[in-house]
């Protein structure tokens, strides 16, 4: 088996990249440092807090629990694609107006998990947004801002996206 | 907090996952990765080499008949999701659903969960409450062993280096049975302390033709509670019941587990508490009745 | 979803509206930059070998292998390191000395023992699994009752104690007013070591250019302007040849004041490779090493009544574990003499302070710094005397309040609380807290095998601390230093574009929005219009940057002073082209006119000011520079030094917030399991300049004082291993764990301030930890249930209720 240098071809925000690393090189790192988008945090590197949260596939995970070189060939969303064309997507313009971030660290993860709730289930309670989000840690707000935007995307985002 | 290096295959078939792993002094497998990969960035677990299974795709089928067979590399949140699952063994797509938060449900795996026997870890508690099947492949051949046999202890299984979990069957219940899994942990969805899989079957008269329990969490392997299962037969479904045979639950744990987050008088009375709760959820779905 | 109730302060235009921040789009679209995402051309990256012994003599620390493996450029022993940079800066007079990697012996698990630096931080990790270190191991302290002993084995031997520090504070006639008391309550009273851990974790990127001999730093470092003064004796430089780059923070509350450890080594580093080093601390460095933790206490606490249930006088005896060094000295404890007597009459009050070191990572400071504290340790003795005399309470607490006449009060420290009304706060929590439903849902439940529990807490909430909280208590006549100020610089373009320059780091706070406001409010233009950055500490004026809930009334001072210094300049440019007097002029509109005439033949708009002042020198008055600008460093507003005899401490935290909590909980007795069904805070920091993001502040720290009341716990076990390096080991709640809370603000504005504001960022955390004891001791009840320490974990409840 191979421990040496690999080249990977994965799309990330609808575009396709490259990258050359070793197989222990984690997808957090490949993404923050090979390509550039740092938007995605480091918090642990424990698969905690996450605040590495990516979209692989379609599904999130913690990106500092995967290898990049299991994301060969695969679609990876970051915060840094979500808004497209437009200054904001509804979701992040939701936390813009009820201020559901205050340091912005965990934000981007915060904002690829409730997007991937939003998609599974358009119009979440109160508990649903929380058990949702509880997998994310965050320090500062005390989450209820971030509760209250993801309700109001929800509201605003409707079905179909 | 990086990994060290390490080797890495990701092969495509079962054949080629076994002849690696028979091959490489210190191979380890790579499926979901969200129980190694933190012990790798810490540096506590050091593999040589991965071979990741996650794109043999004999590995990721489910089938939800009768029994419900899952390939290794079956992702908990599919499990959870699955109407076929929850419909056939709600208990099964309970314990998934509890696994981690929705980013581990994502990654992590029903053969993940099984094979690394963390005491806390789910999936194993309902193994052995229902008899569960391991099916295991090494350049060897293949062999089934038994829930009952797997687990040996915190993060012992009867795997041997060079094994493979490919798959597990989860029998069926009787008909009309209702089941359920019910955890307490310390924060809200996070490492659970205690956890309680039960399958509960009425007779014609309404009262508890047999059941299913089993405890995880309290002891390093997760056991089934013959003494509390016994203590429904014939007995009226409550209230009652449930603390009787949580009580006898408890009863039977002969030392429970202490760490920094629960100590062993804790775990031992919250013994009680899952098995009655669990017991309560699971006669509520009982022949067809809603909760 | 909660409604914020605020009724905005009259007579604003900006000041009081729930503006969206500025600092915001950045940071949702992953744009901002940490430290973590700066990058340098060449950098390398540092890692950090700990010591997994609590206690040890290092014997020998051998590097060889690491130093060959390729991409390793160096491999350095504490000793190695010493050459390099000096012992790490400390604010106490004892001689506690600190090493970034330790030099002799180890004092606490995790302690830095060697460091890397390689390509990579992969690279800097595989190095030091090469590091092979000989320890001799030393019997660990880890209980500070037993360190204190005499006999104890010794953190530093030089010191020949390992209690570093002991003083009783007395002020007033403590033992006369206990003597006179009907009732004396008493309580032993533990509260548990906790730490900040933001979710970024602290570090520094540092170029050291050898030919001028310059230091570039950029680290999260949330003190700027004074931290290479600082730190210039252990780097080994001047303090002029030291630039900190002022970055976004991801959080600090108290953690990052000075993360000396991240920048010295980063520095040392770079300057001993001639290449940029970045050293950032990954979650297991900074839940073990981070130098943050908060209080560790031990209280005899006492509180003397009179027959009516006046409080008389309050009595602490506080044992606190420090931990291995002492970088702050008592400030933990000296914090809190701000405000011991809380909210209400008491005429009397002493604090015996016994500091103790032992073998864990050192307390720094953690928001409420001590005072968080202060306020549980009192609150316990409100509520042990409402249940030993039978008064209710809330009653307790109205009876003893401090009336609003009573303002400015000066309490028995010697600190004085500037304004405050706080039978209205209580009036207003009562009025929303709907006390009788839970009542009533509270003895219904009793019936049906349901504990619910409710808790009201009255408490204080300083803010803007003066530095002489850092030196006094050590004894007259020795004075220190009494400056902490905050500056702003404005200027003001050739087309009349605003810029506003400010010298202390965005930590999570809300600084650039809520200076946009108080610029508009100065200058009566639209916010949006304002464009808003910050210097480098080489170009930078004195500001000790946010901590101590200081920044909103040192940036309100600040702007106010440099708003007129531009203003008056407007004016007089205009006043000359309108041949008017200075005096008679205003702004309005984005002009300045002469004071009520509407007429705009009689107004020169800001725009047209400043292409005068920029390019029309012959139509500026005579001997007027060109240009315009103010910079003001504003001093903080009322300070004044202890006595001799330290009975009177001065007045070092006069701005004073205050807030009542209102929390009803439902635990289950089966599984230890509380559950919030209701939670209320009322909050006074005088105007509020932007109540959203006050709100959110109150939030966060209500989640983090829940934390500490039912789930975090720095632990060690027997031998000082850490057991709490990971998110997994060391809890903070999560969504589902944190209860939607109801904030209401209430306003009594500070004589002293601009725009009477006072700041109000530590004040959810002060006071959640009573509330939420409150309650879960009163759904107990039944049980007999005492809370006397935190956290209140759920194998406690369990074994409460069933005995």
């Amino acid at each position: 088996m191979n421990p040496t240098v690999r080249t990977i071809e994965l799309t990330v925000n609808g575009r396709r990249r490259h990258a050359a690393v070793e197989p222990r090189r984690l997808l957090s790192d490949c993404l923050r440092e090979d390509l550039g988008l740092t938007g995605t945090n480091l918090g642990c590197e424990q698969g905690v807090c996450g605040s590495c949260t990516v979209s692989v596939d379609g599904s999130t995970v913690r990106s500092c629990l995967m290898f990049a070189v299991q994301a060969d060939g695969s679609d990876v969303r970051t915060v840094e694609g979500l808004a497209g064309d437009s200054a904001l997507d509804p979701v992040q313009a939701a936390f813009w107006e009820h201020q559901g971030l205050q340091c912005g660290f965990c934000t981007p993860g915060m904002l690829m998990t409730a997007h991937e709730l939003l998609e599974r289930n358009p119009t979440p309670d109160e508990e649903e947004t929380r058990e949702a989000l509880s997998g994310n840690l965050c320090r500062c707000t005390g989450y209820q801002h971030i509760v209250d935007a993801v309700q109001a995307a929800s509201r605003e985002v409707g079905h179909g996206r | 907090m990086k990994p060290p290096p390490f080797a890495y295959e990701a092969p495509a078939t079962v054949d080629e996952a076994v002849a690696l792993l028979g091959g490489a002094d210190g191979a380890r497998v790579l499926a979901g990765g969200q129980s190694l990969v933190p012990l790798m960035n810490a540096h506590l677990e050091r593999p040589s080499a991965l071979v990741d299974v996650n794109r043999i795709a004999e590995l990721a089928e489910l089938d939800a008949g009768s029994d419900v067979s899952a390939g290794a590399v079956v992702r908990a949140d599919r499990l959870a999701r699955d109407g076929a699952v929850r419909a056939r063994l709600a208990v099964l797509a309970d314990a998934a659903a509890r696994v981690g938060h929705q980013a581990v449900r994502n990654r992590g795996t029903v053969g993940g969960n099984l094979a690394f026997a963390d005491p806390a870890n789910n999936l194993p508690v309902v193994a052995v409450a229902l008899d569960a099947d391991l099916i295991v492949r090494s350049t060897a051949g293949e062999r089934t062993i038994a829930a009952a046999d797997f687990f040996r202890g915190a993060h012992g299984t009867a795997l041997q280096p060079g094994d493979l979990l490919c798959a597990v069957r989860f029998p069926g219940l009787p008909e009309g049975a209702g089941s359920a899994y019910y955890e307490v942990s310390r924060r809200s969805r996070g490492w659970g302390l205690a956890g309680a899989a039960a399958a509960v079957w009425l007779a014609a008269d309404g009262t508890v033709a047999g059941a299913r329990i089993a405890l995880g969490g309290v002891t390093d392997v997760p056991r089934r509670m013959s003494a509390a299962e016994a203590s429904l037969a014939g007995a009226e479904p409550g209230d009652a019941a449930f603390a009787a045979a949580g009580a006898a639950a408890r009863d039977a744990v002969a030392a429970a587990r202490s760490d920094m987050h629960a100590t062993a008088d804790y775990r031992r009375r919250l013994a009680a508490v899952v098995v009655a709760r669990a017991l309560r959820a699971a006669s509520a779905r009982a022949d067809g009745r809603t909760r | 979803m909660a409604v914020d109730e605020h009724a905005p302060t009259t007579g604003v235009r900006w000041i009081g509206r729930d503006l969206k921040r500025r600092e915001d789009p950045a940071l949702l679209t992953g744009a901002a930059t940490f430290v973590n995402d700066f990058a340098l051309p060449g950098m390398l990256h540092a890692a950090v070998l700990r010591s997994p012994h609590a206690h040890a003599r290092i014997t020998a620390v051998r590097t060889e292998r690491a130093r060959e493996l390729e991409g390793v450029v160096a491999v350095l022993t504490g000793r190695e390191l010493a050459e390099v940079i000096e012992a790490l800066p400390r604010f106490c007079a004892e001689e506690v000395v600190e090493h970034a990697v330790a030099v002799d012996k180890v004092r606490y698990a995790g302690e830095a023992v060697a460091v890397a630096v390689a390509e990579t931080r992969y690279l800097a990790e595989d190095a030091l699994d090469l590091v092979d270190v000989s320890y001799a191991p030393l019997p660990p302290l880890v209980d500070m009752v037993a360190a204190a002993d005499a006999g104890a084995a010794l953190v530093h031997e030089n010191l020949g104690t390992n209690v570093v520090f002991e003083k009783t504070f007395t002020h007033g006639d403590v033992e006369g007013d206990f003597a006179r008391a009907a009732h004396v309550v008493h309580r032993t009273l533990r509260w548990p070591r906790a730490m900040a851990a933001p979710m970024e974790p602290a570090g520094a990127v540092c170029a050291f250019d050898r030919a001028s001999g310059r230091l570039d730093v950029h680290s999260n470092s949330n003190m700027l302007n004074f931290a290479a003064w600082v730190l210039s004796a252990t780097l080994n430089l001047p303090p002029e040849q030291i630039d900190f780059h002022p970055m976004y923070t991801g959080g600090s509350f108290g953690s990052k004041h000075l993360p000396a450890k991240a920048i010295a080594i980063a520095g040392a580093l770079a300057q001993a490779t001639g290449r940029p080093v970045k050293f950032m601390e990954d979650r297991a460095d900074n839940l073990l090493a981070n130098d943050a933790q908060g209080p560790d206490r031990l209280y005899q606490s006492a509180l003397a009544l009179d027959a009516d249930g006046r409080f008389l006088s309050v009595r602490h005896d506080v044992m606190d574990d420090y931990g291995a060094y002492f970088i702050f000295a008592v400030a933990g404890n000296t914090n809190a003499m701000a405000q011991t007597t809380g909210p209400y009459a008491i005429g009397s009050c002493e604090t015996a302070v016994r500091a103790v070191l032992t073998n864990k990572n050192q307390q720094g400071v953690y928001r409420g710094a001590g005072s968080d504290v202060g306020n549980w340790a009192l609150e316990r003795l409100v509520d042990a005397a409402a249940e030993d005399l039978g008064i209710d309470g809330v009653e307790l607490r109205r009876r003893n309040l401090l009336r609003p006449d009573q303002f400015p009060h000066k309490i028995p420290t010697g600190n004085l609380y500037d304004s405050g009304d706080y039978p209205a706060v209580l009036d207003k929590a009562l009025a929303h807290a709907e006390l009788e439903f839970w009542r009533a849902e509270q003895a219904r439940g009793r019936g049906q095998g349901r504990y619910i529990g409710i808790g009201v807490a009255t408490a204080q909430q300083r803010s803007t601390y003066s530095s002489t909280e850092f030196w006094f208590h050590n004894p007259g006549p020795f004075v220190g230093m009494s400056t902490t100020a905050e500056s702003v610089r404005i200027g003001i373009g050739p087309t009349g574009g605003v810029s506003v320059t400010m010298f202390s780091p965005f930590w999570g706070n809300s600084p650039e929005t809520v200076v946009a406001q108080l610029v508009a409010e100065e200058l009566q233009i639209d916010p949006e219009t304002i464009s808003i950055g910050y210097d480098s500490t080489a170009h930078g004026l004195p500001s000790a940057g946010p901590g101590g809930s200081r920044m909103t009334v040192m940036l309100s001072g600040a702007v106010r002073g440099a708003a007129a210094k531009v203003r008056e300049k407007m004016f007089q440019i205009a006043a000359h082209q309108l041949e008017a007097s200075p005096e008679d002029m205003e702004l309005a509109d984005g002009a300045v006119r002469v004071r009520g005439v509407a007429d705009p033949a009689r107004a020169i708009s800001i725009a047209d000011i400043g292409m005068k002042a920029y390019w029309y020198k012959a139509d500026l008055p005579d001997g007027m520079e060109s240009g315009l600008e103010g910079s003001f460093t504003y001093d903080h507003p009322y300070t004044t030094l202890p006595s001799d005899d330290r009975t009177d401490l001065g007045v070092f935290y006069p701005v004073m917030g205050h807030g009542v909590h209102v929390a009803v909980v439902e635990v289950d007795v089966e599984t230890g399991h509380v559950h919030f069904l209701k939670y209320l805070a009322v909050h006074d920091v005088g105007t509020v300049v932007n109540p959203r993001s006050l709100a959110g502040q109150i939030r966060g720290g209500i989640a983090q004082g829940l934390g500490v009341t039912l789930m975090e716990h720095v632990r060690h076990d027997a031998e000082g291993h850490a057991l709490s390096g990971s998110f997994e080991e060391y809890l903070m709640p999560l969504a589902g764990d944190v209860p939607t809370v109801e904030v209401l603000h209430h306003e009594t504005p500070s004589p002293f301030t601009a725009h009477g504001v006072k700041g109000g960022g530590e004040g959810g955390r002060m006071i959640a930890p009573c509330a939420i004891t409150t309650a879960v001791e009163d759904a107990l009840r039944p049980f007999g249930a005492r809370v006397d320490a935190l956290p209140i974990t759920p194998d406690q409840i369990v074994a409460w209720a069933h005995p």
